[in-house]
């Protein structure tokens, strides 16, 4: 191809499609490689996708499932998104395992990521099928939060299952393809 | 280099010119509408970004500047001193950047026999 196109890629100040049209991709969701090649993608605009809703003042919200973040069956998507109001966001995907994990501490995505990761490529995640993620706010001011607003971006991806000879030269490296995570991982011990 | 770091910045919208001839949190009168029709969750809220008042003939008072009317009224930011036959203009350097989540609405504690003009230009943001 001559250009990479990799997760989190971040080019200068944009977004790019991990994936192109006849690319091969390993969507993985927790124990599951769903092997597939694309065969059609789009762009998904800006768009408010959640509003967590009220969080009183130091106080954690339930963990909100962002149902707007599904996709039709074998579909993927690419997003990066960002939290609009004064709280941070935890992401779980599936709701049992958080995402941006370090051993002692679950990272979370504050309004000031547009600041210091303008790109948010930090932020990206793969969601597979309707298999979407779940998000809780932490309030962290003295005030209470009357909204807590999470705008995503991204790419839609359509895909088909690739024959198990394909699956076999993935494996044996003699052919293309690009791994995506799409849940958390807890670790080895 | 283009970036994302504007992305919490929101629209700008100016209301029209309203005219308050009624004095008294009961009267209060809507100066910016939020909007509320956007497409999927679209959540939107109004930062004041600048503030014109006209007192016409109300003699010295107190204009008030926030949300609801009568008994849900509550005040966005502090009110706002007018001396009367003048005009004001507060601009976002001269304002709490106040996200309000609800329609903008005003009213002046007295009127005598004139009435107060308010525009206003907010930032839309969601």
């Amino acid at each position: 191809m001559g250009y990479d196109l990799i997760p989190h890629k971040s080019g200068i100040g944009s977004m790019e499609p991990v994936a192109l049209i006849g690319h091969n991709v390993c969507v993985k969701y927790a124990s599951d490689n769903h092997f597939r090649r694309v065969i059609w993608f789009e762009a998904v605009p800006p768009f408010q996708f959640l509003d967590i809703g009220a969080v009183a003042a130091a106080t954690t919200s339930p963990r909100t499932q962002a149902t707007n973040l599904q996709f039709w069956r074998n579909e993927f998507g690419q997003i990066r998104w960002y939290p609009m109001d004064e709280a941070q966001i935890r992401m779980f995907l599936p709701s049992a395992d958080g995402r941006y994990n370090l051993r002692n501490l679950q990272s979370p995505v504050d309004p000031t990521i547009v600041t210091r990761d303008p790109d948010l490529h930090f932020t990206e995640c793969y969601i597979w099928e309707d298999r979407n993620p779940a998000f809780e706010a932490i309030n962290y001011t003295g005030a209470a939060l009357a909204r807590c607003r999470l705008v995503g971006m991204g790419y839609r991806f359509v895909t088909e299952e690739l024959p198990i000879a394909d699956i076999t030269r993935i494996r044996a490296g003699s052919l293309q393809c690009t791994y995506l995570v799409a849940s958390g991982f807890s670790g080895k011990p | 280099m283009w970036n994302m770091i504007d992305l919490i910045e929101g629209k700008r919208r100016q209301s029209a010119v309203v005219n308050l001839a009624a004095a008294g949190v009961a009267n209060a009168g809507n100066v910016m509408v939020v909007s509320t029709f956007a497409q999927g969750v679209g959540t939107k809220t109004l930062q004041i970004k600048r503030l014109k008042i006209r007192n016409n003939n109300c003699g010295n008072t107190w204009l008030h500047i926030g949300t609801g009317a009568a008994g849900t009224y509550v005040d966005a930011i502090p009110a706002l001193y007018s001396v009367t036959n003048t005009t004001d203009d507060y601009q976002e350097f001269d304002l709490p950047q106040v996200q309000l989540g609800a329609t903008i609405t005003a009213y002046p504690e007295a009127v005598g026999a004139g009435s107060f003009d308010v525009q206003i230009e907010c930032e839309e943001i969601g």
